[in-house]
This record gives C-alpha cells, structure tokens and sequence, in this order.
C-alpha cells in the first residue's frame, strides 16, 4: 500500500496534474476523467515510483499513456464506426465536436487543432515548464523528436493565434526537423 | 550569422548553454527581425501559460483527495465510528499482537555492540555441512534459546542477537527470523539443526550506542517471513513451549 507521504505528495500535485490533463483532454470534462484515471493508476502502482525520482514525471508519464492509449482507441472506434464516406476525417476525432464548442476561446481552438504528439510536447514545456530532457522522459521519445515537434506545434499555435514573427521565408530555418 | 528556429525556440525557454545564449543575445541585437521572432515565442509562452494558469486555482474535487487519502494509511486521525469496525473486525493475518511486537522490539533493541560479539573460538556463526548453510556458535545458542517475546528479542551483552520472530513454514518447522551485527536472517529448524534459509549482512551500528536502531533489513526480513509463513506467527506461551520440546 503507498505510504501516507506518497498519498500527500499526490494530493499537492492534484491541481497541475489537472491543467495538465485539461490541455490533453481539450474539455474539461474529459480532463476530469483522465485526472481521475491517473489517480487510480498512480495509486495502484505506487511501489513502482522510486524514492527521490520527481513524482510529478511519473504521474505525468501515467497521464500522458493513458490518454494516448484513450486517444487510439477513440480513433479505432470512429473508423470502425463512422460511415465511409466520413472515414477521411477520422484523422483527429473529435474536431468537428471541438468546433462546435463556440465558446472555446481562440487559445484552446488553436490547442485543439494541434496533433497530439504536438499538443502534448507544447503542454509539458511551455505550459508545464519541464526542461526539454524531462518533458522527452516523461513522453519516452528522443531529445530531438521532441524539439521538432515543438517546432511544428508552435509554428501551428502562431499561425493560428496570428502572432507574427514567423516570416514565410524562414523554411530554411526549420526544414529538415521532422 | 544564422539563428535557427529551434535556437530560437531553446533560447525562449531558457535550454540554450551560455556561450549559445550569448551569441543568440548579441545576433538579436544587430538583427531587428531576429528580435522580433524572439519577442513572438516569447509571447506565445507567456500567453499560453497565461491561459492555462486559473486550473491551478480551481478547487480541486474532494472525491479525488478521499479516495488518495484513502488509499494511503491516513495520519492518525481518529474517526470513532471507523475505530469501532476496525476493533469489529477479526484482526488480518499479519497484524498479530505477535508480529507488532516483535516489529516494536526490533525498532529499539538495548544493548551494547561491540566488535567482537560472536565469541566461541574460531567457529563463525554459519558453517556449511553437507552443501546446506547451518547456524553454528553464538548463532546456534541464540537461535536454540533466545525467546522472540523477551526485551530486545533476548539479545544481551554476550549474545547480541535479537529473535524478531518464530514461525510455522509450509511442512510444519519451525522458522525464526533474527537479526546480528554479523548476520541476519531465517533459519528454518530441519534435522535437529538450523539451516539458514535467508541471510543478509548484518546490521552493525556505525557507533556503539546503548540504544540501536533497527536496520531496514528487520523490515525486509519480517516480510520474506510473511511469505514463507503457514499461519500465524507464535505468540509468547506458544513460542516458550515450542522451545521447550526443541523446536520439533
């Protein structure tokens, strides 16, 4: 059984873990759920974190492969489900029922169009401030895959936001990253 | 000079080593466009952090903290109706007056640990006779006559080593857990001798105190025995008599 530190320690880390599961999750009902999944998990396999690691990578680890896994298996069932001729959107499911959320406001929007490979990288760093190394750990990818796909999610995030900066030129800077 | 996307982007997010920094710093000074990609990344930064921050402040739901606290052996608060169901319930296993004990006493055994403890000439603690590890000497007379349920699990000045516990293993002998500066571990009863089943390196204190803190390994030991165990541990009446007719 985890011990009552482990147990305190976990609760602190509740309200990151949830804007963290908010971001994935793009709805903050879905985020709920998967704050919750993550709870149960950790819990479950708390003799598995190890004594003076960081335990808010090793819950975020818990968080990030259940949501991925949650991810696929959407992604399964649309395709398995969704009728032919709508099979070509099921790419990102759940788009159109993002869209139609008007009151999304234009950061969230913007979020909910990235990739989720993208979507998860932006969270970690830029929202969640993980040093690079930390946020490839907690994902289980490379360094450098990492940073490319910040590249690319942030390219998308200022496109879409309308910040400047990016000239249309500058894709020699970034060619070859992906 | 050229700055590249992603030194852009490691330089707003603080990932760029000094010298790179420097350069990155000094380029955006003679570069105003430079500058102003900078400026652009930094303010998606800030922006989503922004956006994102007032989740933090939300109140979290109280089912999530209940059903962690619930989880985690709580800090002792006493909830009286709780208590009543508790002291209701048949006791686990493993929660024994016996074990609790025997865990207590292990946690401050009173004693003196010199560095000669194993006395009886030049015949260490553990021999080996006939391919199996056998208790011998000082571990021997600990074993065949300290009482797990005495003060400091019997451990005195001439023999310093504590009995953490007695058991039935699957077969029906009789196995005790005991802990020394030289040696730790279970020995299990079988042909008139004590054939060690476990042993881990003892546990000797850095300093020679009166008062001597269990090793962690008391911990690891109690619960190897939890696995090997057939029923309870032996309670003091049932250990005194077990040592009475020889541990057979």
């Amino acid at each position: 059984m985890a011990s009552a530190q482990f147990g305190e320690n976990l609760v602190r880390l509740l309200p990151q873990m949830r804007r963290f599961a908010r971001g994935l999750a793009r709805d903050g009902a879905d985020g709920d759920d998967l704050c919750q999944a993550t709870i149960e998990r950790a819990l479950k396999s708390s003799h598995l974190w190890q004594e003076g690691t960081r335990l808010d990578a090793w819950v975020y680890r818990i968080m990030r492969n259940i949501w991925i896994d949650e991810t696929r298996a959407r992604s399964r069932r649309a395709q398995t489900f969704a009728p032919e001729e709508e099979g070509e959107n099921v790419g990102v499911p759940g788009d159109a029922a993002i869209e139609a959320h008007a009151e999304m406001s234009h950061v969230d929007r913007a979020m909910a169009s990235l990739p989720a490979e993208q979507r998860e990288a932006v969270m970690l760093v830029l929202v969640e401030g993980f040093a690079y190394k930390e946020a490839a750990e907690i994902i289980g990818c490379p360094m450098g895959t990492l940073t490319s796909r910040l590249v690319r999610g942030r390219e998308a995030l200022m496109k879409a936001l309308g910040e400047t900066g990016i000239p249309e030129t500058g894709g020699a800077e970034t060619g070859g990253m992906s | 000079m050229t700055v590249t996307q992603e030194e852009i982007m490691a330089y707003v997010d603080g990932e760029l080593d000094d010298a790179t920094r420097g350069r990155v710093t000094l380029a955006a000074l003679a570069d105003l466009d430079l500058a102003d990609r900078i400026a652009a990344e930094r303010a998606l930064r800030e922006r989503l952090k922004a956006h994102f921050a007032p989740v933090v402040d939300e109140p979290v739901p109280a089912a999530w903290v209940e059903s962690i606290r619930a989880a985690t052996p709580p800090a002792p608060v006493i909830n009286l109706a709780a208590e009543r169901a508790r002291r209701a319930a048949p006791a686990p296993r493993w929660r024994t007056p016996a074990w609790a004990g025997a865990a207590m006493a292990a946690c401050l055994a009173i004693g003196v640990f010199v560095g000669s403890q194993w006395h009886g000439g030049g015949q260490g603690p553990i021999v080996v006779e006939k391919g199996a590890l056998v208790a011998s000497g000082d571990l021997g007379r600990a074993l065949d006559t300290q009482l797990a349920s005495a003060d400091g699990g019997g451990a005195d000045g001439h023999a310093p080593i504590r009995m953490l516990g007695t058991f039935h293993r699957e077969g029906g002998d009789l196995c005790r857990v005991f802990a020394g500066a030289q040696a730790s571990g279970i020995a299990c009863h079988d042909g008139g001798q004590w054939q060690l089943q476990h042993v881990l390196p003892g546990s000797a204190p850095a300093e020679q105190t009166a008062y001597r803190q269990a090793g962690s390994q008391d911990g690891a030991l109690m619960a190897l025995a939890q696995t090997m165990a057939q029923g309870d541990p032996l309670d003091a009446t049932q250990e005194k008599a077990a040592k009475d007719k020889g541990w057979r």
